[in-house]
């Protein structure tokens, strides 16, 4: 991959300066992370062994990305320190919703009723499904620990962002907002300032937006601007959201306080943290 | 986003039959596409079913676990 992104100078937080080169992780976290390479180790594995792509995702703990048709230089990258953060331009909502409606049109009755069900939940029934699954994922649960139907369900829905992305043909920036369990806001902030490189896994299905403004995150909330080639479009009228699929690895690049235009003329100050996808070309030439 | 405690396997599956129950007997026609371009044409969606999949979700975010503990 050609692309990589400037590490920015923060400018909110201590800068880059590591103390012992490594983020002070417990024996807890150092457990997740080695059993979320374990994953990825085991679904490189099946990809070799499996007859068939279709055959390797009935058994993948993770979707593959299915950016096939990205075309780099068409793609967006995060905003670099002292510029504001802008809106998404009618343009980009356009044709992102051009693309993802290309997708839609294919998707099967299983994978329409998987993805509106999660995009959109109408009921308590389909929003409990939505939150238990998150839930799951996200503190380390395999989809192969699922029962049947709710594994079906799970991979129609994979199969759904799967079928956006092949209609992808650019990188998007999309912002999220992480809420970290086990320490404290700042110390997370200062704890990826001491490790370069540092990897964030989100192993759940992630709601984002391509406007920092549509993100209301909780008061200790970390905002987080991302850029990738990975998800879904669920925009629409007055609506710019973005679907990240489950198992998205992304890499720390930098953080800092930028303007954000607020939409009214005006701007207003916030603290970002700068992550990318880490892709999956970059992790099979990582290991070897 | 708001932590809900964890449903076990078995309850998540109840969910997911009954909120399906209706489509589970024809689910033959729900697996997974066997080839991406052999799949089965949906035809293209409604305005309304467009509008179900593009519909605006206010609930952004995930939670991460990290201890420095």
């Amino acid at each position: 991959m050609s692309y990589r992104p400037p590490v920015l100078q923060a400018t909110s937080v201590p800068s880059n300066t590591a103390v012992d080169g490594s983020i002070p992780t417990s024996a807890a976290t150092a457990t997740r992370d080695a059993a979320i390479q374990a994953t990825r180790t085991a679904d490189a594995t099946v990809d070799a062994n499996a007859g068939t792509m279709q055959q390797a995702d009935a058994q993948r703990a993770m979707p593959r990305a299915r950016t096939d048709n990205l075309n780099d230089a068409a793609g967006r990258h995060l905003t670099p320190t002292n510029e504001t953060v802008e809106r998404p331009s009618v343009y980009s909502h356009r044709t992102n919703r051009a693309n993802v409606n290309r997708a839609a049109a294919r998707f099967n009755p299983a994978q329409r009723t998987a993805a509106a069900t999660f995009i959109n939940p109408q009921t308590d029934q389909q929003r409990q499904i939505r939150n238990g699954l998150n839930s799951h994922f996200e503190s380390g649960g395999s989809v192969n620990d699922l029962l049947p139907a709710t594994q079906r369900l799970v991979r129609r829905l994979d199969g759904a962002i799967q079928k956006a992305e092949r209609e992808n043909d650019r990188s998007h920036v999309v912002y999220t907002t992480l809420n970290v369990q086990g320490t404290s806001r700042d110390d997370y902030l200062q704890a990826l300032n001491n490790t370069p490189n540092y990897h964030q896994n989100l192993l759940g299905y992630t709601r984002a937006n391509h406007d920092v403004n549509k993100i209301a995150g909780d008061q200790d909330a970390i905002y987080v601007q991302i850029e990738t080639s990975r998800g879904m479009y669920v925009g629409n009228e007055g609506s710019t959201g973005h679907l990240l699929p489950r198992g998205l690895e992304l890499e720390y690049v930098g953080s800092g306080d930028f303007n954000v235009d607020d939409g009214q003329g005006g701007t207003v100050r916030r603290t970002i943290v700068q992550m990318r996808e880490v892709r999956q070309d970059e992790r099979t030439a990582a290991r070897s | 986003m708001s932590q809900e405690p964890r449903l076990t396997p078995e309850e998540l599956e109840n969910l997911v039959n009954d909120e399906f129950a209706d489509a589970s007997a024809s689910d033959e026609d729900f697996d997974f596409p066997a080839d991406p371009d052999e799949e089965d044409e949906a035809g293209e969606l409604s305005d309304e079913e467009t509008e179900d999949l593009t519909a605006a979700d206010d609930d952004y975010g995930q939670s991460v676990t990290f201890s420095t503990e």
